[in-house]
């Protein structure tokens, strides 16, 4: 009985070994068709959890900041007037084309019109140079042609070098290293092709009358002229409010007069901002600028300087905001601030308002054509450095974050931004700089908004913990025995070969 | 140019010994020139506040009223709500407003968005499913042909200190100066009832070349709890927990006041500043007094003494809903009006619920002094908007007139839906408010008498337990694996019968042990 039962157990472990071969392969579809229910599933699963992620110009976009520094060239050209047979222009020619080519300006003197500026030379016994209008007067004394074209270039590169200067400062944003801190270089307010101007009168607490002003008269007077001169730069909506029962400065006796001290100006501007209402569009910053006229107890108002000197024009500029001005005017007396009352005021708003869309050097009050045309050099410069720059960060943030859907409009944003870019360069190579300031408004625009477009800001963020807590429970019991069978199937298989190669051997002679 | 007004009075009326409302009115008007322009778009203002210009003019409001209360008018001891209830909302804040072209709620979203910027308020949580277009409740002020009107309120938002604060920066005498300066607000929010509106509307006809823009500041101010407060910054306990035999000075103070009159002082504890001057009315105090009404300047205010009067029984109508919940799924909405007055009044009865309440419309009936009666027969106008899941909720208004007299009671079911994980309110086992039904009550003239809040009605939505959804998934997931298990060892393993081999093996150890054990027994 012993034997027999052997032999059994044998036999078993025989059969199981040795199964026969169409149960064989009906476990092997069985095991096959587990695969491909997987396989096929995931399209489903990648369909079902999947995000629109459309592809972006990634290298267009990342090579934007080193395209403007090559591309963005202003060419402004010059004539020499009555230059009889061109030599001196052939002289200024040849020293213009050994000087080195500095960052983005090249300067053309050419033989014919039409030119951008005129050169106007005078003979003088001292030397200087102004512009006056469109041309570029240089008083001399007279020197020989070769000797009077390197002065001639010396003295465009000494009128050009503030505006050079500012480009090449807005450059800086791309390199790795701190912005220098130049007061000028901050005060300028964020570009926008549209401003909204808010000019507030800010009547002091202590005032009970009721203070009114001939606004709209001061603005048609003083105002407009220089509003229509900008109105190629950027649209300048002005508006006007007043509000009364302001909490007044903190002011101090200083020699019969109330002085605000230096360090209390931002308690100022804090009281103020309250009572100052921003612009419904978000695409629409707003100037502030603000007339204050403080409590009858508190006249005179001046405000300090850091030296503790009192400012004559009383008042303070901030940059990218506006200004607030501080008028000292007698209530009891009248009630009406009429328009020659505000003439200084307004000559001192105008000044800001260059200041702040970035004349710096030039305390002016009113445009000329050249600074018109280095306003708009500036702004060229700026939109477009602004749209390769956002499209870099753009790139960055696109492939920094693997999980953010890129919905096709942004795509289409970014493809609008770059064929822009290109336009306006074209443009400025055919020195036309109206067009190029239009393409590259269009370029900044664009650009701002495929960077804040709402959908970038809801990200699909799905922690890595939830998706474990979540997959792991469901893959993990049926991936191992998948997994298990497969390897054994696998080994079943080889094993199977190899007895089978050995069976089939011819045995040896 | 354009030409502007400025106006402020206060209106104080006492309702019993114990109880004030007190109004504060702020009018402020502009108009143009030039006809067929409007003042918003104008640039230059020096009373009317600009950012309100900007915003009307931004998103093509032709008018646009704003009302924020909280509290419970206590129709039983107050009686009539003031102004009609014109200018009181129901719970929360209310909006509403008349876009010149705005059919697809593009500039309607705009104006809320940017009215919560102005209001420090959450307006930005108006969307499509909680805006409405009632179409019998709220006729504007002027018809405006192809205007479109959008209706939102939100009960569920509180009414603070920091929705005061701005409403003062639109004025021009802030709370520097005027009646605006007897108001505090710590004082304003510790009272039983209170609520301020914005309406801006256009004030002769049609054109928008002439506008005003009132604001509204109402309170009904409970006496005695404001005198236990009075030159203290922490409450007493209240007058309740206190016992004559433990008549502790120090804990129980209770405020005297006196039962002949109140004073400004009792209901603000202040005294006024100087009047705005740039109002350009000289008596700014009302003071309610019987039949008439005694007007005061603002210098006399310290003076003035309230006399107290008993509020005379002439509602128009009253109202009053409820709220049966049947189980987490089902509910039913009950409103029971009452005309009292001898002539009929027309009602326009205004409900509207989130789209996860289901109104049944079939379920609708309404009693007329405990008969049932044909509904179709009874309703002269029906509007009803169905829902649409995530888009839209249900609006409902209904216009029947009511015999004098008359008790009415408007029933109907609703079933409450469950909602998607992430669309649950926060903390939404509190339940959610449902919106006051508005009910504005006609005449035979077909003017409008007064308009009416229901409560606001706090309703419990089916709530899972939050962390459901992770239990679900490893539950599932289980039984998933769990099937697979079975279904695969089933389909790739081969099952050999074994007895023969057991029976061949040496008895295991616990076997052995067991046969011992059963010996010994045995033995």
């Amino acid at each position: 009985m012993d034997s027999g039962l052997k032999s059994d157990s044998h036999e078993v472990e025989r059969s199981n070994f040795q199964l026969n071969k169409p149960e064989k392969s009906l476990k092997r579809y069985a095991l096959l068709s587990f695969y491909v229910i997987i396989l096929l599933a995931i399209p489903v699963w990648w369909k079902t959890t999947h995000y629109e992620r459309s592809s972006l110009p990634f290298e267009d976009m990342e090579n934007a900041p080193s395209t403007v520094q090559t591309h963005l060239r202003f060419s402004p050209t010059f004539r020499i007037l009555d230059d009889k047979g061109n030599n001196l222009t052939k002289e200024v020619q040849k020293v213009l084309e050994a000087e080195p080519q500095i960052y983005s300006y090249n300067l053309k003197v050419l033989e014919d019109d039409p030119v951008d500026y005129r050169i106007v030379l005078r003979e003088s016994t001292d030397l200087q140079w102004f512009w006056d209008e469109n041309n570029f007067i240089i008083d001399t004394p007279s020197k020989g042609p070769s000797e009077l074209a390197i002065l001639i270039v010396n003295c465009l590169w000494e009128a050009f070098s503030p505006q050079v200067m500012e480009v090449w400062s807005k450059f800086t944003r791309f390199s790795s290293t701190v912005e220098p801190s130049r007061a000028e270089t901050k005060r300028t307010v964020q570009f926008s092709p549209q401003y909204r101007v808010l000019l507030s009168l800010l009547v002091g607490e202590g005032n009970h009358e009721p203070i009114n002003w001939d606004i709209e008269n001061a603005i048609q007077k003083y105002f407009n002229p220089l509003i229509e001169q900008l109105a190629s730069l950027a649209k300048l909506n002005i508006e006007t409010q007043i509000q009364y029962f302001v909490e007044d400065a903190e002011a101090y006796i200083k020699d019969d007069k109330f002085c605000t001290k230096h360090a209390d100006l931002p308690n100022l501007v804090n009281n103020f901002e309250k009572y100052l209402s921003f612009s419904p569009h978000i695409r629409e910053p707003t100037i502030h600028f603000v007339l204050y006229v403080p409590s009858p107890q508190i006249q005179p108002l001046w405000l300090e300087n850091e030296d503790s000197n009192i400012i004559p024009t009383n008042s303070m500029l901030l940059p990218q905001w506006g200004s607030i001005t501080t008028i000292n005017f007698n209530v009891t007396e009248k009630k009406l601030l009429h328009d020659v009352d505000l003439k200084d005021y307004f000559r001192v708003i105008s000044r800001d308002l260059l200041l702040l869309l970035g004349i710096n050097d030039v305390p002016v009050s009113s445009l000329s054509a050249t600074l018109a045309d280095r306003l708009l050099r500036q702004r060229i410069a700026e939109s477009c450095i602004e749209a390769s720059d956002t499209l870099q960060n753009l790139a960055k943030l696109v492939h920094s974050m693997q999980s953010m859907a890129v919905p096709k409009e942004i795509q289409m944003y970014v493809k609008d931004t770059l064929l822009s870019l290109d336009m306006a360069y074209k443009a400025l190579s055919q020195n036309n700089l109206n067009e190029a300031l239009s393409y590259s408004n269009n370029a900044f625009s664009k650009s701002q908004e495929a960077l804040f477009h709402p959908s970038m800001v809801t990200t699909i963020y799905f922690p890595d913990e939830s998706k474990y807590g979540i997959y792991a429970p469901l893959f993990a019991p049926i991936l191992i025995p998948l997994l298990i069978s497969f390897i054994k199937e696998v080994k079943d298989m080889l094993r199977e070969r190899k007895l089978h190669r050995v069976a089939n051997v011819p045995k040896p002679n | 140019t354009i030409d502007e007004t400025y106006d402020e009075s206060l209106f104080i009326k006492s309702f019993s010994s114990r109880y004030s409302y007190v109004s504060f009115a702020f009018e402020i008007g502009a108009s143009t020139d030039s006809t067929h322009s409007s003042v918003f778009s104008e640039s230059s203002f020096s009373l009317f506040p600009l950012s309100i210009a900007r915003v009307m003019d931004e998103c093509q409001v032709s008018e646009l009223h704003i009302r924020a209360t909280r509290g419970r008018w206590d129709y039983e001891n107050w009686k009539e709500s003031p102004d009609n209830g014109f200018y009181s909302g129901g719970l929360g804040f209310e909006v509403w407003a008349f876009m010149a072209n705005d059919p697809s709620m593009k500039y309607w979203l705009k104006l809320t968005n940017q009215l919560s910027g102005l209001l420090c308020a959450s307006l930005n949580y108006i969307d499509s499913s909680n805006t409405y277009q009632p179409q019998l409740s709220y006729p504007g002020s002027f018809s405006f042909s192809n205007n479109t009107q959008y209706f939102a309120s939100l009960p569920q938002e509180d009414v603070c200190t920091e929705n005061l604060s701005p409403l003062f920066k639109l004025l021009p005498c802030k709370r520097k100066a005027g009646i605006a300066s007897l108001l505090d607000s710590h004082l304003f929010f510790d009272t039983d009832w209170h609520s301020f509106s914005i309406d801006v509307y256009p004030s002769e006809n049609q054109s928008l070349a002439s506008v005003k823009m009132g604001i509204i500041i109402q309170a009904v101010v409970d006496v005695e709890r404001n005198g236990r407060r009075k030159g203290k910054t922490t409450f007493q306990p209240p007058s309740e927990y206190c016992h004559d035999e433990d008549m502790d000075s120090l804990h129980c103070l209770m405020s005297g006041y006196s039962t002949e009159h109140h004073t400004v002082d009792d209901l603000f504890h202040k005294v006024p500043k100087e009047r705005c001057l740039l109002s350009s009315t000289f008596s700014d105090v009302f003071v309610s007094n019987g039949d008439k009404i005694d007007t005061f300047s603002l210098d006399e205010a310290a003076n003035i003494q309230i006399p107290i009067q008993s509020t005379s029984d002439n509602h128009t109508v009253t109202v009053d809903r409820s709220l049966s919940n049947d189980g987490n799924h089902w509910g039913s909405l009950s409103s029971t009006i009452y005309n009292p007055s001898s002539s009929p009044r027309t009602i326009v009865y205004f409900e509207k619920f989130p789209w996860f309440v289901r109104v049944y419309l079939h379920t609708l009936t309404i009693t007329l002094n405990g008969t049932r009666i044909n509904t179709k027969d009874f309703i002269e106008k029906l509007y009803y908007q169905p829902l649409r899941d995530r888009k839209a909720g249900t609006m409902m208004e209904i216009q029947f007139s009511i015999p004098p007299h008359t008790n009415l009671i408007v029933h109907f079911n609703v079933e409450k839906t469950p909602l998607r994980l992430d669309e649950y309110p926060p903390d939404a086992n509190r339940g959610y408010n449902l919106p006051p039904a508005i009910i504005s009550v006609f005449d035979e003239n077909n003017t409008k008498l007064c308009s009416l809040r229901t409560a606001a009605l706090l309703m419990f939505i089916p709530t899972p337990d939050f962390s459901m959804p992770y239990n679900v998934i490893i539950f599932t997931s289980t039984v998933i694996a769990l099937t697979f298990g079975g279904i695969f060892n089933l389909l790739t393993r081969r099952f050999v019968p074994q007895q023969s081999k057991f029976q061949n093996r040496q008895p295991s150890m616990l076997q052995r042990l067991k046969e011992k054990i059963f010996h010994k027994k045995r033995g």
